[in-house]
């Protein structure tokens, strides 16, 4: 640059003006002073200048953009630590692990699930799931006959049968399966 | 003179926004002088401190930036909405980025004005047949200011010959004038040389003195 203002000179003073306008505060830096002192000694730079300098007006006249308090809330409610951490929702564990408990409960051990690689339901499902269930067996053993399909006092023979059997185990199957009312005594 | 971001070199080839670039401006080296701008960087320590998840950090940052690339935005593109998606998005990739990126030579300012430059030449780069069509929007009325007509409608008419020039030229000028960017970093964030940057404000200039002068009224005349 300093060989620049060594050759400062009409043409290179011209093209300054060109393309940055009349205010030396726009000059480039290294040649402000030699382009200050070209115009001071140039009778023909003051017109130069002049030309120039309306088009800075018209520039410079541009009234500023000033952003909106909605943008500026936009823009730093996205800063990093606004951003929420990218977190592993737990329910699908929780639901995993509901299953696995209703297992336990059936006696089947909490390890089934892994070993089933258990499908993951919502515990909702789940629940609804474990109600019916519990429904279907009350009404199975415990539902009017038109549920059973067993009348009461077939369900009541049923009953004594069930208990010899449990008490003698299979003797009674080889008596051949007489299992009536004096048997019993 | 580039920063990194990412891995990424931010320059306009890769992210093939030049192809905008004006034939007669050859590419140049860049600027030597700009390698030196970063030490004294102000911004510096902000960056690394919204690195840190420091949020009077970003808001400092926001304060002191955010008008000047909305303002830039706004006069590139002609639309205040859009000047505003842009401004958002550049921040958001202050957010996003700030942990990784390196001064390289450019000062943070700078590489955020190529962010607000490209995003913007993308934007062009797609409705390039609407804006060659169509002026853009007036700029906003003063409220109750009768008086202040005429200056609005000047400033209206000066927007939409700053719009109509070709995108390097208008960056260039608006860099210049409306940035109050030196002519090292207005070269740095054109990523030209010097005598390119030259070029383009001269050739810019002279066809916005066309324009304006072709005006009815002749509005270089009448300041």
């Amino acid at each position: 640059m300093a060989e620049r203002e060594d050759r400062m000179n009409a043409e290179r003073f011209a093209r300054i003006l060109e393309a940055y306008g009349a205010d030396p505060r726009r000059w480039p830096a290294a040649e402000r002073a030699a382009c200050e002192a070209f115009a001071a000694a140039d009778p023909q730079a003051g017109a130069a200048l002049g030309a120039e300098r309306a088009l800075d007006e018209l520039l410079d006249a541009l009234p500023p953009v000033a952003p909106s308090l909605a943008l500026r809330t936009r823009i730093l409610s996205a800063t990093p630590r606004a951003t929420p951490p990218l977190a592993r929702p737990a329910k699908p564990e929780r639901a995993r692990g509901s299953l696995q408990g209703l297992l336990g409960g059936f006696g089947l051990g909490g390890g089934l699930g892994e070993t089933l690689a258990l499908p993951r339901l919502p515990a909702s499902a789940l629940s609804l799931f474990a109600a019916s269930a519990a429904f279907g067996l009350y009404l199975g053993m415990a539902g009017p006959a038109w549920v059973t399909g067993v009348s009461e006092s077939a369900a009541y023979e049923t009953a004594k049968v069930d208990a010899v059997v449990l008490a003698f185990g299979a003797r009674g199957f080889e008596d051949g399966g007489d299992f009536g009312e004096g048997s019993v005594q | 003179m580039r920063a990194i971001l990412g891995g990424v070199r931010w320059t306009a080839p890769q992210r093939g926004v030049w192809t905008l670039t004006d034939p007669e401006v050859e590419r140049q080296p860049p600027v030597p002088d700009a390698d030196s701008a970063a030490a004294d960087d102000p911004d510096l320590a902000l960056v690394r401190a919204i690195a840190e998840g420091d949020q009077e950090a970003c808001r400092t940052l926001v304060d002191r930036h955010l008008p000047r690339m909305l303002g830039l935005a706004r006069r590139m593109l002609g639309n205040p909405h859009e000047a505003e998606d842009v401004a958002q998005e550049v921040f958001l990739r202050v957010w996003t980025h700030a942990s990784r990126w390196r001064p390289e030579g450019a000062r943070f300012e700078t590489w955020l004005h190529r962010v607000a430059i490209n995003l913007c030449y993308d934007r062009l780069r797609r409705k390039r047949e609407v804006l060659v069509d169509e002026m853009p929007e007036e700029a906003d009325p003063a409220p109750n200011a009768e008086t202040l007509y005429h200056e609005a409608h000047v400033a209206s008419r000066v927007e939409a010959a700053i719009a109509s020039l070709p995108d390097r030229q208008k960056t260039a000028i608006l860099l210049c004038h409306q940035q109050g960017m030196t002519n090292i970093e207005a070269a740095a964030a054109l990523d030209v040389s010097i005598e390119a940057l030259e070029s383009l404000l001269a050739r810019g200039r002279r066809r916005l003195k066309e324009i304006l002068s072709a005006e009815a009224g002749d509005l270089l005349g009448g300041v």
